[in-house]
């Protein structure tokens, strides 16, 4: 590409160079590291706010941070957890290995793609950003229900959140075109659609919930503006608009975002316990369907967050609401028989697996109980709900996100993630993921409130809450050996080979981290395991070397030339 | 039909019926408005793919070409998904869009620059009209490198199809 | 790794000790709630069950021993039938069992013998006794009480003067949110005299965690007698009373004022009131 040698001037040093080929890159396994690189960052950012939060609820009274302080962390964190950490991470494990399950060689879209990512991580940027304004960052929790966050609410914190979430929808917009145009259109020959790996299958639905989902949220966000600086009274009940209105968009998109931030894990489960057990996914065309049905459903259930506002039709969303457990159900039955009979390998990636069907179980189960709408009156709002979504997103999408570092770091950088680490890891969350969450359930239960930076000593919560924070803080300690394994990672030099793990999809058929155009050459592709296949071909033949050696890995991270057939030139 | 439109088929269909069962439950416009703009959308997109698929009016062209990084097949690059390309023998079944992308483009400025642009020109809606302003900027040059670089893929892309149409005629 | 798998069959057990105690429903609406959670408890603690022995064994028993392929089967429509079909059969019953709860809790019978006017606004709380001239409204200092009778059925009307605001009292099991523009009507049945801790549910600003209630229920002798006394009294000699002149959403914000100056001091003063009976 002429940009790049016409705006680098050869003396340039080396580190500048290296951070105009990641700004300019249109290369989707750099704008996927990108993603998963900032979604990370924002996630230990989060973290840290979580800390924060645990620590000033460890004991009654104030402690560490002013209400308003308390009420902005809480904010923030929700925001960036849910649309700057889960979604972002999603997209970024689908932007650096949909191209490579199907056999393509980039996106279908590439610079729109590069386009996602920048408005994302600027949207992000407007959101903490409000830290620094006078009044702080928004504060309206990260549903900025109105009217309190219309007319109720001054301050710049509260547009910049506009804003920025408002990017943030844009880009998962755009990344979401990106995918499907590429599913449908860059698949290798031989890819049926039902050969596609269970992930590629997922982010697929995942992208069609987007392109549904998304935009109500935008609309919303665009009234709440026009309310607070342009002198509309959409929400504004006083003036004659409507308050509740705003609750059904912005659930209408909120509640499949919640499966548009697990389905993509639920995708990232379905290799890793295939590829660890030895057994293709059982039941591949049900765990297809499962995901329909979830994203079809995901539509329909948006009011069960509104059962106590006492103006939607609770029986129907309450039935709507459990028929969307039967599909989960399904999967996690079908990953339990992927596993029976299976030769389970407990690497650190399955052990996250393993773990997430122990704790994921705990918060589908509150879930089916949150449904039920005489049940969701004790629970709505409370440390209840806290701790179910808490239970699913940790248990389900955080799990299965390290599951995901663990098993295609390797494919991503060329270097292993340190087991022993790892372990740690895993064990750390293990128990910690319970000795936060259970205590929180009991405190719903008992009547604390979510969204208090405070409570009275004679509420008797303290000793449930001292728990969770020992857990919280447990659960932060147990990140550093995640980091620690990454860093020292990076240090050593690139000496994975192309299938360290014995892998079924078609990134595996290629050297890691892969070449610049991903594929030299690529398997007969007869199977939705085509790597498999060829392997099995190659010892039925007699030929020892296995696929993986076919491919020579290249230096380390120096996929950096641009495609092999620049354009513009 | 193709899976690709199945997908979209099925999600109409839900759609619909969700949404008219919902009308009749709850008498709630909102909602129905909402599930009903979801079955509009399905739709759009059902009919959008339908009308690229293969035999339709577009002759089966020759096999892809090489890996990944078919040109595109005969004439229109531009544009939206249209003509199909038929790849297996069982037509329509294995990947019944075309892939239109043609040459991976290399490093580029111009996604960052828009995204710069649209962050300079949103805070200019909180913070005063100057952020605008300057934010037009950097937007504005986004869109003319954009716009330069595809179309000199474009050229570049038609050249090879010439030439290729010249050492091997179908 | 050896021994903590072994303790993994215990998450269960902690499961059940730390994360499942609804408290016992001081209404007779909130008892049919207990009574459903009972059943979800029970039916949610079965189904993990499953999941965590079959997950157990399979991690135990399947463990890679050697380099021979497992087995490739990939598909079993009989098991996949069954597996989708008792999840379907579970939620199910559910519904049939959540379908009739809801209709016992959200009844609002006819004639009740009192109608109560709640008024939620930032940061506290007004009732307003229909037919009855008293009002009691929430001045920030102090939680204001809800007098109710015991045995007999209380009707609430439910608004809000600003934001959205959610009537919480975790030992009737039920909350329901206070919206601007929106009358929300429920009903309960305190069963016995007792005293309890309500507060905001829905996140409604800064001081959110200090918009707390109390509800006081008495025997119905009693509660007529304090209906008498506050009616005597007029202009509020008790505190937390104030004259019966709001009630429009206006006053919210014209009439008490909220408390930015003490934010420190009101969960102290809450607290004597609070929490009787919320842990079984």
């Amino acid at each position: 590409m002429t940009a790049l040698t016409d705006v680098v001037p050869a003396e340039r040093p080396r580190a500048g160079a290296d951070l105009l080929e990641w700004i300019t890159t249109t290369d989707h396994k750099r704008i996927g590291l990108l993603y998963l690189g900032t979604a990370i960052v924002f996630f230990l950012l989060a973290g840290l706010m979580a800390e924060f939060m645990r620590a000033e609820l460890s004991a009654p009274g104030l402690q560490f941070l002013t209400t308003s302080e308390y009420n902005q962390l809480f904010t923030i964190h929700g925001t960036l957890m849910l649309l700057f950490f889960a979604t972002p991470v999603a997209i970024g494990f689908g932007n650096y290995f949909i191209p490579l399950q199907v056999g393509a060689a980039d996106m279908a879209f590439p610079r729109l793609n590069a386009l996602s990512y920048w408005l994302f991580l600027f949207g992000g940027v407007l959101v903490v950003s409000g830290f620094g304004v006078a009044g702080g960052a928004a504060q309206n929790g990260w549903t900025a229900y109105v009217p309190l966050s219309d007319g109720y609410t001054q301050g710049s914190g509260m547009d910049l959140w506009i804003l920025g979430v408002g990017m943030v929808g844009f880009s998962g917009i755009l990344g979401a075109v990106n995918f499907i145009t590429t599913i449908f259109t860059k698949r290798a020959p031989g890819m049926t659609m039902f050969r596609m790996p269970i992930f590629t299958w997922n982010m697929l639905v995942t992208s069609a919930m987007i392109l549904f989902a998304f935009p109500p949220l935008t609309a919303a966000l665009a009234m709440l503006f026009i309310d607070r600086h342009l002198g509309g009274s959409i929400f504004a009940p006083a003036q004659g608009g409507d308050a509740v209105i705003w609750q059904d968009l912005f659930w209408f998109f909120g509640h499949p975002e919640v499966y548009i931030i697990i389905l993509p894990f639920f995708g990232i489960m379905s290799e890793v316990v295939s590829v660890f057990s030895g057994r293709p996914i059982f039941g591949y065309r049900q765990i297809v369907i499962a995901t329909f049905s979830i994203a079809f459903l995901s539509m329909s259930v948006w009011a069960h967050h509104m059962f106590t506002t006492g103006v939607v039709n609770d029986p129907f969303f309450s039935v709507m609401s459990y028929l969307i457990a039967i599909p989960t159900g399904v999967k996690i039955f079908n990953w339990i028989a992927t596993m029976w009979k299976g030769q389970i390998r407990l690497t650190t990636a399955m052990l996250f697996c393993i773990g997430m069907l122990y704790t994921f179980t705990i918060g589908g189960i509150s879930g089916v109980m949150a449904a039920s709408p005489p049940l969701d009156f004790q629970f709505n709002d409370s440390y209840f709900i806290v701790a179910h979504f808490h239970n699913v997103l940790i248990g389900g999408t955080v799990f299965l996100t390290f599951a995901g570092f663990y098993y295609w770091f390797p494919k991503m950088t060329g270097r292993f993630l340190d087991e022993r680490l790892g372990k740690l890891h895993f064990a750390t969350w293990l128990v910690g993921v319970p000795l936060t969450l259970l205590p929180m359930y009991q405190l719903g239960l008992d009547g604390m409130p979510r969204r208090i930076a405070d409570y009275a000593p004679a509420t008797g919560w303290s000793d449930l809450n001292m728990v969770a924070t020992v857990g919280a803080i447990l659960l932060g300690l147990g990140t550093i050996p995640f980091l620690v394994a990454i860093v020292a990672a990076l240090r050593q030099p690139a000496t994975a080979p192309a299938d360290p793990w014995g892998g079924f999809a078609l990134e595996w058929a290629t050297s890691s981290p892969p070449p610049a155009h991903n594929f030299d050459t690529l398997p007969p592709i007869r199977s939705d395991r085509p790597v498999f296949d060829a392997r099995m071909a190659a010892a039925g033949a007699g030929v020892a070397a296995s696929l993986a050696g076919g491919s020579p890995a290249p230096g380390p991270g120096t996929g950096s030339v641009p495609g092999p057939r620049p354009g513009g030139g | 039909m193709p899976e690709e439109i199945r997908l979209f088929i099925r999600s109409c269909l839900f759609a619909v019926v969700v949404s008219i069962a919902y009308w009749f439950i709850s008498y709630d416009y909102i909602g129905t408005v909402l599930l009903g703009g979801f079955a509009v959308a399905s739709f759009t997109l059902v009919s959008m793919l339908r009308r690229g698929q293969p035999g339709r009016g577009a002759p089966p062209a020759g096999s892809r070409g090489e890996q990944g990084i078919a040109p595109g097949a005969g004439g229109g690059a531009v544009g939206r998904i249209r003509e199909l390309v038929d790849t297996s023998e069982r037509p329509g079944e294995e990947r019944p869009f075309e892939d239109e992308g043609g040459r991976i483009p290399g490093a580029s400025l111009a996604p960052l620059l828009i995204g710069v642009g649209v962050a300079m020109m949103a805070l200019g809606l909180i913070f005063g009209l100057w952020s605008v302003v300057a934010g037009a900027i950097p937007l504005l040059l986004g869109f003319r490198e954009w716009l330069r670089e595809v179309s000199a893929e474009l050229q570049a892309l038609t050249d090879d199809d010439e030439a290729a149409a010249v050492r091997e005629p179908r | 790794m050896t021994r903590l798998r072994r303790a993994l069959p215990l998450l269960p057990v902690a499961a059940l000790a730390a994360g499942g105690c609804m408290p016992q429903a001081a209404t007779t609406q909130g008892q049919a709630t207990f009574n459903l959670y009972q059943v979800f408890f029970w039916a949610g603690g079965v189904v993990a069950a499953i999941v965590w022995i079959l997950t157990t064994v399979a991690v135990l028993r399947y463990r890679r021993r050697s380099d021979a392929l497992p087995s490739q089967v990939r598909e079993n429509t009989r098991l996949e039938f069954a597996w989708t079909a008792l999840p379907f059969l579970t939620v199910a019953g559910l519904s049939v069992l959540t379908l009739l709860t809801l209709s016992t809790v959200d009844a609002v019978p006819r004639d009740t013998p009192l109608t109560v006017h709640v008024l939620a606004f930032r940061w506290s709380w007004q009732f307003t006794y229909q037919g009855q001239g008293v009002v009691v409204t929430g001045d920030g200092t102090q939680p204001p009480e809800l007098v109710l009778p015991a045995g007999q059925t209380t009707e609430i009307v439910l608004n809000s003067a600003d934001v959205i605001h959610s009537f919480w009292v975790p030992d009737f099991l039920f909350k329901r949110d206070a919206i601007p523009g929106v009358t929300n009507r429920f009903a309960f049945t305190v069963k016995q005299p007792g005293t309890w801790s309500g507060q905001c549910a829905r996140y409604c600003g800064l001081y959110h965690d200090q918009m707390t209630f109390v509800v006081r229920a008495m025997p119905a002798p009693q509660f007529l007698a304090w209906l008498a006394a506050q009616r005597a009294a007029g202009s509020s000699p008790v505190p937390g009373l104030a004259s019966p002149a709001v009630a429009s959403p206006a006053a919210g914000q014209g009439g008490p004022s909220p408390l930015p100056g003490a934010p420190s001091s009101t969960p102290g003063a809450s607290s004597p009131a609070s929490s009787p009976g919320s842990v079984p």
